[in-house]
């Protein structure tokens, strides 16, 4: 007979998924100046089409449990000139954010994601201390007009990655070279302290955070040589986001109260699998994710979770509640899939069942898309879209992951039925001890 | 498959089995490894000579007369098996189980007072101090704290501890019922809670679902609920069963 075991999160645990917001991550069902720009449109010509297809979309993250949604907005889109609002895109988001609080979806607003805006871009962007200005007016807009179904903040995402894509690889501002991103992140970081500010005065409830992207990349360099992890970008900006002080060679970045700006720890985990002959590319540049490699996928998800780990490690230094506001798998094989997303819930409830603050993970994304301004970089939804019609079927990763949702947490049965080759592994296994040994004493 | 009592010098074959630094086994870790000797049996089920399961039986301040049962197992035919072997007929025990394993409890036995309860944990990042003069530190027998409050040197709220482990400690409280029972339940709670978090121990507690109206109480404290359910019921081992 076999064995039966259930694990449980808590009921508060929030089991979410991303939503595009921007026109990077999808190529179907952009929001742009008319607010009503897409493939579909060209289709159906009805934007009441439109609004039926997003409705679609948040019944499917009802129906499969759901309990939250985290959406990018786009600056470009909000703000396409200095002085004017897109008041058709801010009324379409309201009217999506109306609908997923009918649905009890709880709203994750990531404030901006991908490129500033041109108008922003070529007054010096992040490089220019107005951006601050700039940047805090925004924040203002978004706060007085969605503040009200908002339940978490994030600013900005990774500031360091935001800084590094805006610097070095899309040319976005000429002439200026990566060794200024002390500069850049200054600003960054202080254009949320204006954020922060800005959602406090307006709300006193709601959590707010700027997102930190762990990123482990497992690739190989040559045919002859084992696929290996490369360096997260994390790892050396933990002390500037837990004392607010880093050091650079041409100087020192301090921003004392930057560890109370914010509320909890909004973990973006990225695993990629990648060959490049010439060595890992910084993110944002042309990735050639095309040439899988077996050697690459099969060190992502054995290391992957001692990755995962590393990452909760760096989360709990900050004493704040954590939330995987982002897990990206950029990887098509399905069955791979599904073992890493068992494999990390199976981690995490590890972690909550050892009074780790861990209180909410994102799966990323609800639907098919691509990231960093680059349609090379692709990652798989829960859900499968027909991309002339619409339609929406849901994955077999994307039931497994509903099934937890379900049930709130992974049980033996789950695990027979989804992935059963890894049952003997968990069930009964030798539980977490394993992970005990390598987890850090509770500090209370 | 084979059953049979386990001498307590043996009882570290099970430790294996336990993770101290979960809810799920924290209790029976307690009361197989921290419990006096001579308040507690052990029972054991084997397939060759690895351990697959136990049932842990203890005395406990609980209830004087029918002792704990508390099972570790992932199998139904190893918890039917475990407890024919444990239980005496006619004899009533309060055995504790997980929830999902309710449905497991079918031949053989006669089920009565049962009741459901939620395991809270204490969130330390959440623990919110309450300040009340009246609360009065009054440790237990054994030096386990308590808090307290009187009222007409009658007392009228009390916080204590069942049991503690390494890492989780399992708490009670006992109310009066009057007007102010919230108040003074969770001023004497939060005060063991904070002496509790001081020694590096996580309060856990169980709150029976006759009393979900305290769950606010509990979660301004910083409570927590897990998630895991665990139903406390009598069990009676009927005499035709043990015969058979």
């Amino acid at each position: 007979m076999r064995a039966f075991a259930h694990h449980h999160f808590p009921p508060s645990f929030l089991w979410g998924a991303a939503l595009p917001g921007t026109p990077e991550e999808t190529g179907l069902f952009n929001l742009a100046s008319d607010g009503w720009v897409s493939n579909l449109k060209s289709k159906s010509g009805e934007s009441s089409l439109q609004r039926k297809f997003w409705l679609n979309l948040l019944d499917q993250a009802s129906d499969s449990s759901l309990t939250s949604i985290r959406i990018h907005l786009d600056w470009r889109v909000l703000q396409p000139q200095q002085n004017k609002w897109n008041n058709q895109a801010i009324e379409f988001y309201n009217f999506l954010f109306a609908e997923m609080e009918k649905r009890d979806l709880r709203l994750v607003l990531t404030m901006m994601s991908g490129s500033p805006p041109a108008w922003f871009i070529e007054q010096g962007g992040w490089y220019e201390e107005t951006c601050i200005q700039w940047f805090s007016q925004y924040t203002e807009k978004v706060v007085s007009s969605f503040g009200k179904y908002v339940d978490f903040w994030i600013t900005l995402e990774d500031p360091i990655q935001t800084a590094m894509m805006f610097l070095g690889n899309d040319g976005s501002v000429t002439g200026k070279k990566s060794g200024e991103l002390l500069l850049v992140l200054h600003n960054l970081m202080k254009a949320h302290k204006a954020a922060y500010k800005n959602i406090r005065r307006e709300k006193s409830d709601g959590y707010i955070s700027y997102a930190n992207w762990y990123w482990p990349a497992f690739f190989r360099r040559s045919e002859n040589n084992k696929a290996g992890l490369t360096q997260n970008t994390l790892g050396k900006f933990h002390q500037f986001y837990e004392k607010g002080i880093i050091e650079f060679k041409q100087g020192k970045l301090e921003i004392p109260d930057l560890v109370q700006l914010r509320d909890y720890v909004a973990l973006g985990f990225l695993r990629m699998a990648v060959v490049t002959p010439s060595g890992f590319i910084q993110p944002g540049s042309q990735m050639d994710l095309k040439h899988w490699d077996n050697d690459s996928v099969a060190a992502m998800e054995t290391e992957g979770i001692d990755q995962l780990i590393a990452a909760l490690k760096w989360a709990r230094q900050l004493s704040l509640p954590i939330y995987i506001t982002r897990h990206q798998i950029l990887l098509s094989d399905a069955a791979v899939r599904k073992r890493i997303i068992f494999k990390t819930i199976r981690t995490l409830w590890n972690f909550v069942n050892e009074s780790w603050p861990i209180r909410g993970y994102f799966y990323h994304s609800l639907i098919d898309g691509n990231d960093f301004d680059s349609e090379l970089i692709n990652f798989t939804g829960c859900l499968d879209m027909n991309e002339e019609t619409g339609e929406v079927v849901r994955r077999l990763s994307g039931e497994l992951y509903s099934e937890i949702c379900r049930m709130q947490g992974i049980n033996s049965d789950l695990t027979i039925s989804f992935v059963p080759e890894l049952y003997s592994e968990y069930f009964p296994g030798i539980g977490p001890r394993d992970l005990s040994m390598q987890m850090p004493e509770m500090e209370l | 498959m084979r059953f049979e009592k386990v001498p307590l010098q043996d009882r570290d074959v099970f430790r294996s089995m336990l993770n101290t630094g979960s809810i799920y086994d924290a209790m029976a870790s307690y009361y197989v490894f921290d419990h006096s000797d001579n308040q507690i049996d052990l029972y054991g089920a084997f397939s060759g000579q690895t351990p697959i399961g136990f049932v842990v039986q203890a005395f406990t301040g609980l209830d004087l007369f029918r002792p704990l049962l508390i099972p570790v197992v992932a199998q139904e035919d190893v918890l039917s098996g475990l407890l024919h072997t444990a239980l005496v007929p006619n004899r009533p025990v309060l055995l504790l189980l997980p929830i999902e394993q309710r449905d497991w409890l079918t031949n053989g036995i006669t089920l009565t007072q049962e009741t459901k309860t939620d395991v809270y944990r204490l969130d330390p990042l959440s623990y919110q101090p309450v300040m009340n003069v009246l609360v009065q530190a009054q440790p237990g027998p054994t030096g386990l704290p308590r808090y307290e409050i009187q009222h007409q040197d009658i007392i009228v709220a009390a916080a204590g501890v069942n049991w503690a482990g390494d890492r989780f400690v399992e708490v009670y409280i006992d109310l009066v019922q009057n007007p102010r029972e919230l108040v003074f339940g969770k001023s004497v709670l939060a005060a063991l809670c904070e002496d509790l978090l001081s020694k590096g121990k996580i309060p856990l507690l169980r709150l029976d679902e006759a009393f979900t109206y305290r769950r606010i109480m509990l979660e301004e404290i910083g409570f927590q609920q897990t998630g895991f359910r665990l139903t406390m019921v009598q069990v009676v081992l009927d005499e035709e069963e043990q015969e058979a």
